[in-house]
């Protein structure tokens, strides 16, 4: 009885946090897809373009795990990177780890490569 | 026989006890509730299990060897069995998990012992990721760098060939 | 020649910036490295640019880049030639 409780309680806890975070990344400026992966990358929550892509989600596991120093002359040994960005003509993929959970955004970009121009959006509302 | 039935019932009876002493007198969880009609009517002695083990054990001697093995039977079964309602209380909360962890790795720190990494991964965890995906993907100038190196290294490997210095057969006998 | 391969190299080391630079060929071999780049992750940078690129097939290959509060690292391939790009914020 105890048990079912907890994990009723659990569930709809983790429910909020998911909806929250699909939120989140929802109000991204300029997003077009994203993803949330756990760290074995498995996709949590997805969106737009992104949606349901386990092939993309796969290649960005590959390349963020393929290995944990590119170059040791230029890097310390546990050097780590906060952000990891794949950029095209005109859109890009912007990775990093958050939580122990890979996000993933995937933007439109103008043809000059920076982002297109439009009114700023606050990402949290005051 | 009915007795014999009778102690081992009693012995499983009472495996979640650590010593089977007398109880007769306590009222307890094991205390009969109903009066057992039997031994109020009757001269056959039918008491508890365990009383009848501590009442009787010295005065039969033959009895004290089946009382050890199923003594022994009881302790056998006792070590094996796994409480589930004992592991309930195991249950972590997610800040005990989480000092838990520290203090974990902290006695790992103390010791020295490098811990390996299962995975590789070129990323570092970091707290609110909307803000750095919010940022532009890579700076212009950056951008233009490295397409500058690569049109110029591209050309100049379209470059790169065998310089004719000398010849590379000679003739020895001329 | 090699000697524009060089100079290329020089340029970019001479970049504001820039610690270390290299280039491998499409095969993952050194072409050259300079700077505090080791040839050793010639393959490695290959490596990368390859598994990028099967994000989109169809593209031109895309630019990674990754970064960290003092340093950056940019590889890109362009034909037969991918180049790596290391730079730390000076201060």
């Amino acid at each position: 009885m105890n048990h079912s409780s907890h994990w009723t309680r659990s569930y709809i806890f983790l429910n909020g946090v998911y909806k929250w975070k699909m939120l989140l990344m929802e109000r991204i400026p300029d997003q077009i897809g994203y993803l949330v992966l756990t760290e074995d990358g498995a996709v949590l929550t997805s969106g737009g373009e992104l949606e349901n892509d386990e092939r993309i989600a796969n290649l960005i596991m590959g390349l963020i795990t393929l290995t944990d120093n590119i170059d040791s002359n230029a890097f310390a040994t546990n050097e780590k990177f906060d952000k990891m960005s794949v950029t095209y003509d005109d859109h890009c993929y912007i990775i990093s780890l958050s939580n122990k959970k890979i996000h993933v955004v995937k933007k439109k970009l103008t043809s000059d490569g920076s982002p297109p121009p439009a009114a700023p959006q606050p990402l949290v509302d005051e | 026989m009915g007795c014999c039935y009778s102690t081992a019932m009693g012995c499983c009876y009472s495996f979640c006890k650590e010593d089977s002493g007398p109880q007769s007198g306590e009222v307890s969880e094991r205390t009969h509730l109903l009066v057992d009609p039997v031994s109020n009517t009757t001269n056959i002695l039918h008491v508890h299990s365990d009383d009848y083990v501590n009442h009787y054990a010295s005065s039969v001697p033959k009895k004290t060897d089946e009382q050890s093995a199923l003594n022994r039977i009881l302790h056998e079964t006792a070590a094996n069995v796994i409480d589930i309602g004992a592991l309930d209380s195991h249950n972590l909360e997610q800040h005990e998990y989480m000092d838990r962890s520290k203090a974990y790795s902290k006695r790992i720190e103390t010791v020295g012992v490098k811990v390996p990494d299962i995975s590789s991964c070129l990323l570092t965890d970091i707290p609110a990721p909307e803000r750095i995906l919010s940022t532009e993907p890579l700076p212009s100038a950056d951008r233009q760098l490295i397409k500058d190196m690569l049109d110029k290294a591209v050309s100049a490997l379209g470059d790169v060939k065998v310089e004719h210095k000398e010849d590379l057969v000679v003739p020895f006998l001329s | 020649m090699e000697r524009n391969l060089e100079k290329t190299m020089d340029d970019v080391i001479n970049t504001e910036g820039v610690i270390g630079c290299i280039l491998a060929d499409h095969q993952g071999l050194c072409l050259g490295a300079k700077g505090k780049a080791s040839g050793d992750s010639a393959g490695l940078i290959a490596a990368i640019a390859d598994q990028a690129a099967k994000l989109e097939p169809g593209s031109k290959s895309p630019i990674i880049y990754l970064q960290n509060d003092t340093r950056q690292c940019l590889i890109h391939r362009q034909g037969p030639v991918v180049a790596a790009i290391y730079k730390q914020v000076s201060s």
